[in-house]
């Protein structure tokens, strides 16, 4: 479909309106598959009435993959359907080349996106101090989001999903997803930025 | 693949480029200037493609530039997104990481001292300062006029599923 200069003219020639046009339908099916995987996940959490978010987000990315890949498979067939485009079928393998890391690369922004409006102090910061025309205490503040209130949080939240039991009085491990997120996150801090932690002091 | 090679390329052309960049220099906010820059390659990135015969003028408003957009947009965002992690530690993964480094894990007051050795929330009042998104006078601190766009988009959405918690 796009190996050559011709094809990659004969599907421009076809025109922006035309849904037999493959560009087309290369840029609708991401994003498509993208508005499926934010209504289920949202709608999930509401039905779950906010509990298991890392469930919802996961099941929301999983399943506008499925439409994104079913979409692209019934497309595409159509287009290399006989008497239509026959004989280009092994050229579909580089729409899937388009469509496939678009969606993954749009479902994870989203996935980020979602977690970072649950769990980033920074945004609940601003919007609690939007209330606060007449600004806040930094006092306040402090003790609001204490380093202890911090931790209750995260401990609540980790044990919620599983990554955390606790065993006694000491908290253990349970799944290691995390871990394994956490350990490509500070590798690749240090290749991008030369350190480890923001806390680090070189 | 020729549009899924100019997506990719363009955007690993701009990847290597920040990485030199931000090894001699990091950026005083950075995220705000990563996304600047990956916005402005995109345009820079086809133009020079034009002049090196390898992208037509013709195709310049065509379905074929979206495509290319949309596929570098997606790996912009991915990255941009991914970059928040890297600017600042998460404390989940902080504290997750360094339980994981004790095989009899850790107690309460353990974690309270770990945590204690990360002002996370020092860090973020800095950077909200850094990034001009609050102002800190005589004690008090205030948002400083309307907040980003980014940052109203996450409310809105955070909205949608319920009330937004305080604290930690």
């Amino acid at each position: 479909m796009f190996s050559t200069a011709e094809s990659l003219d004969a599907a421009l020639a076809v025109g922006w309106r035309s849904w037999r046009n493959p560009l087309v339908v290369a840029l609708v099916i991401p994003v498509a598959g993208l508005a499926l995987n934010v209504v289920l996940q949202i709608m999930l959490l509401r039905i779950a009435q906010g509990r298991g978010f890392m469930r919802t987000v996961a099941k929301g990315f999983f399943a506008g993959g499925v439409f994104t890949f079913a979409a692209y498979l019934s497309a595409g067939l159509a287009w290399c359907s006989p008497g239509n485009n026959a004989g280009v079928l092994p050229l579909l393998l580089e729409w899937l080349c388009v469509i496939c890391p678009t969606y993954a690369g749009l479902g994870y922004g989203y996935a980020n996106f979602a977690n970072l409006g649950n769990t980033s102090i920074r945004i609940r910061l601003c919007e609690e101090l939007r209330h606060y025309p007449e600004g806040r205490p930094v006092e306040d503040i402090r003790q609001q989001y204490s380093e202890s209130s911090v931790l209750s949080l995260r401990l609540h939240r980790l044990s919620e999903g599983g990554d955390l039991v606790k065993a006694g009085d000491r908290w253990r491990v349970n799944r290691r997803r995390f871990v394994w997120i956490g350990g490509i996150i500070f590798s690749a801090k240090q290749a991008v930025l030369g350190r480890r932690s923001e806390f680090d002091s070189n | 693949m020729q549009l899924a090679f100019t997506g990719v390329g363009l955007f690993a052309l701009a990847f290597v480029v920040h990485l030199v960049w931000w090894r001699i220099r990091l950026p005083h906010r950075q995220l705000p200037t990563l996304f600047k820059w990956f916005l402005l390659f995109f345009p820079l990135g086809l133009g020079a493609l034009n002049i090196l015969g390898f992208w037509p003028a013709e195709r310049f408003a065509s379905p074929a530039t979206a495509v290319v957009a949309l596929l570098y947009f997606s790996l912009t965002v991915t990255y941009a997104i991914t970059y928040s992690a890297l600017e600042a530690d998460s404390p989940t993964l902080t504290l997750i990481r360094w339980i994981a480094q004790r095989p009899d894990g850790a107690t309460e007051a353990e974690l309270a001292s770990f945590m204690a050795t990360r002002p996370f929330i020092q860090a973020r009042l800095k950077a909200l300062e850094v990034d001009k998104m609050t102002i800190q006078r005589d004690g008090r601190i205030y948002l400083n006029g309307q907040p980003s766009l980014f940052f109203r988009l996450i409310i809105a959405w955070r909205r949608l599923y319920g009330p937004i918690d305080k604290g930690g």
